[in-house]
């Protein structure tokens, strides 16, 4: 038996090892010219297919249409918009409606994943049981039922703009979406902005005071305090001098409207709301696992040198729960953002909203889809650009 | 006093957990007592419009006019709607025969024991088997335009088989990404970073605007084949990103071994890396399966008719239409029992596995 095996691996068996390599790489360059050779005819007779194609229906691939008057109106816009101005606008209208939702998405989403996360770990039975149920809830149903769900909801039950509901601080909601209150800065804008400059300054550098003496003494200053204090302080002093004046503009009920003050769309509140609640659901089980992370000795340790729970949490859990929760939260930000464009579903004019409507007019899909993909692509890269950085700013130094 | 003893050391029992995990501080007795509110206010609510108020499944549905709460007289009217919505309705034995087969052959998969190519059979099977219920043609079945596919069969149809066609492609995908041969490489990131950095939606888009004029001028195609091959081209994509953490976590040591115990390269995948990448790679799989599965519904959007769709189709009528939710509830309850069924045979298995 051994006999065998041996002659089997023998040694002195002639091996031509220079010989085999280069003909693996000739092989493999002749394979890969060969995919190559392959892949550029199927693109060559793609586009002679796609410009027989679309010849057939009298077009052919120009993007000139984009200056052209698009013609149709979307819900809402972030800026001057009418169905006057071209396809570009129209697209950027779209594009802004995105970032929006996007935007206020992941804020929300963020600061209740947070805080249902911190609840999926805490002692207290109810509250984790109660939070186990939502993220269980959300992450097994579909995001389109949940808003559709929503949004059913709130057209349905919500009371019609004359009987709107009150909403603490001036506002309404009503089966027409939701009126804020809104800031209109009438004077001063200019001081506003360099006053909130001068601010973030000011804490940065009193924060950086405040960890220097508290490496030297061991004695922590306050921070978020004064930090508050001197804004509110600022703030009061240019609205009583009357260098900044700030112009509330309020939702009043006339008629059957309701005139002045920010609203928010029936659609755009769903989608917010939903969104936000089912991300949020995929963000607390990020946060736990992050939070779980952390050796619970620290904890014991942090509490034995008298602690209280809510310093625990902010100084020695989150810190280091940060490392493990932004590598999979800035994948969650990237799906938050491209699930924006389900908004078609409820009508909110989103930038795949807008494309799909003006492909259905033009019957130009391969631009149009272009420019969104582009879009996408951009985007994502620019976040994960932003998360990657983020990433390495949170990574311990020197340990 | 035996009778009392057990009685009192159970309340005793109870109060200590109550005061452990519920009112264990200042904080926590906060914590509690806002969610007893919270609750206080939901539940009663809740219960009050899914069973008090409301009307039953078998119930009159004049009755639902007057009621204040639920109508699931409304699923017993409506339920064919529901599951097989414009499917004839004379032949709609046939969509809910495909859907079952669909299910019976996810269900038999989920225990499979045999190998990858009993495995493949099954799903062709499966497949083929749909494919001939639901379009007919052949066997004297009348023949049903797959525009007409709707509700439950059609999501079964499109997420299951998809699926299955794009995990070997992802497999293939997540090698090809690896490769050191450089177009194969550019080939397999373009595809999944392309497809990974745009909506689905977008994707689903390109199958209904762009797939058709890829085509030599003339030929035909349903958008049901656009939206099967671009949903495939999608999962893959993902499949493949999933299968590269196993392949990353996996010992280069091992192949190394094998491939000095004389295994070639094809045997070295399929008996060492394979099996063993595919296991590291079950929990991020599962997740994109699940999330695949509930991702379908958004053909929707495109205009194919998911269950959400045709939940919508059910309350069209004018007398129907305030029963929209009660529709939602029900689709929202097979994803709930479905996906949870799914994903937590594929913790079983992945725990079955690491226990070798």
């Amino acid at each position: 038996m051994p006999a065998t095996l041996a002659t089997q691996v023998s040694p002195d068996l002639p091996r031509p090892r220079p010989s085999l390599f280069t003909r693996r790489r000739i092989r493999s360059a002749v394979w890969q010219t060969a995919l190559a050779v392959a892949l550029l005819t199927l693109g060559y007779v793609a586009h002679l297919n796609i410009t027989r194609n679309l010849a057939a229906s009298g077009v052919s691939i120009d993007f000139g249409f984009l200056a052209r008057e698009a013609g149709f109106d979307v819900s809402e816009q972030l800026i001057a918009y009418t169905p006057k101005d071209s396809y570009a606008r129209v697209l950027l209208v779209g594009l802004l409606n995105t970032l929006l939702l996007a935007a206020t998405t992941l804020v929300a989403a963020t600061v209740v994943g947070l805080m249902v996360g911190v609840a999926l770990t805490s002692r207290n039975w109810l509250l984790r049981t109660l939070a186990r149920v939502y993220v269980e809830l959300l992450r097994n149903l579909p995001k389109l039922l949940v808003i559709l769900a929503i949004y059913v909801l709130m057209v349905r039950r919500l009371p019609l703009v004359r009987a709107a509901w009150p909403v603490p601080g001036g506002g309404f909601l009503s089966n027409r979406g939701l009126y804020l209150p809104w800031p209109e800065i009438a004077v001063g804008g200019l001081a506003l902005v360099l006053t909130l400059a001068v601010w973030l300054g000011a804490t940065m550098v009193w924060a950086r005071i405040v960890k220097r003496r508290q490496d030297l003494t061991g004695r922590r200053l306050p921070v978020a305090l004064p930090s508050l204090a001197g804004i509110a302080l600022a703030l009061a002093a240019l609205l009583g001098t009357g260098l900044l004046h700030v112009d509330w503009s309020m939702p009043v009920l006339k008629g059957f409207n309701i005139v002045g003050g920010a609203h928010l769309t029936v659609q755009f509140t769903a989608l917010w709301v939903s969104l936000s609640v089912y991300h949020a659901s995929q963000i607390a089980e990020i946060v736990r696992g992050g939070i779980v992370s952390v050796d619970r000795g620290q904890r014991e340790a942090a509490l034995a040198q008298g602690l209280r729970p809510l310093q625990i949490l902010r100084l020695i859990v989150l810190p280091q729960a940060i490392r493990v929760i932004v590598p999979p939260l800035g994948n969650q930000y990237l799906n938050l953002i491209k699930n924006t464009s389900i908004a078609l579903a409820v009508g909110y004019s989103d930038l795949v909203g807008v494309m799909n409507t003006a492909v259905n007019q033009t019957f130009r899909p391969v631009e149009l889809m272009a420019v969104v993909m582009v879009v996408f692509l951009a985007i994502n890269l620019t976040t994960a650009a932003a998360l990657n950085w983020f990433a390495a700013a949170t990574r311990p130094v020197g340990r | 006093m035996s009778n009392t003893r057990p009685r009192r050391s159970r309340l005793v029992v109870a109060r200590e957990w109550a005061r452990a995990n519920l009112f264990d501080g200042p904080l926590n007795t906060l914590a509690t007592l806002v969610t007893v509110a919270f609750l206080a206010w939901a539940i009663p609510a809740m219960v009050r419009w899914l069973v008090i108020d409301a009307v039953g499944y078998g119930g009159d549905p004049e009755a639902c006019r007057r009621a204040g709460g639920a109508c699931w007289a409304f699923l017993r009217v409506k339920g064919d709607v529901i599951l097989t919505g414009t499917y004839p309705f004379e032949e709609r034995w046939r969509a809910q025969i495909a859907a079952g087969v669909t299910m019976v052959a996810v269900a038999v998969a989920l225990f499979w024991r045999g190998g990858v190519v009993g495995l493949a059979g099954l799903f062709v099977a499966a497949f083929v088997a749909d494919l001939a219920l639901l379009s007919g043609g052949i066997f004297g079945l009348k023949p049903v335009d797959s525009t007409r596919w709707n509700g439950l069969p059609l999501i079964l149809f499109l997420s299951v088989f998809t699926m299955a066609a794009a995990l070997p492609i992802g497999i293939a995908l997540a090698l090809a990404r690896q490769s050191k041969a450089v177009v194969v490489k550019v080939v397999a990131v373009t595809w999944i970073e392309t497809i990974r950095g745009i909506p689905m939606v977008a994707v689903l888009f390109a199958g209904v605007f762009i797939l058709p004029l890829l085509i030599p001028p003339g030929w035909q195609f349903s958008s049901m084949v656009s939206i099967f091959v671009v949903l495939t081209v999608f999962h893959a994509a993902y499949f493949a990103e999933d299968f590269r953490s196993g392949l990353d976590d996996f010992d280069v040591g091992q192949i190394e071994a094998a491939r000095s115990s004389g295994l070639g390269y094809r045997q070295t995948l399929r008996l060492v890396v394979l099996p063993q990448a595919l296991r590291i790679a079950l929990p991020a799989l599962t997740n994109s399966i699940i999330g695949g599965f509930k991702d379908t519904s958004l053909v929707a959007i495109v205009g194919l008719y998911d269950l959400m769709a045709t939940a919508r189709m059910a309350s069209a009528d004018v007398e129907w239409q305030a029963y929209t939710l009660e529709g939602n509830i029900v689709v929202g309850l097979f994803y709930l029992v479905t996906c949870v069924a799914v994903s937590e045979r594929f913790r079983r298995m992945a725990e079955a596995r690491h226990g070798h």
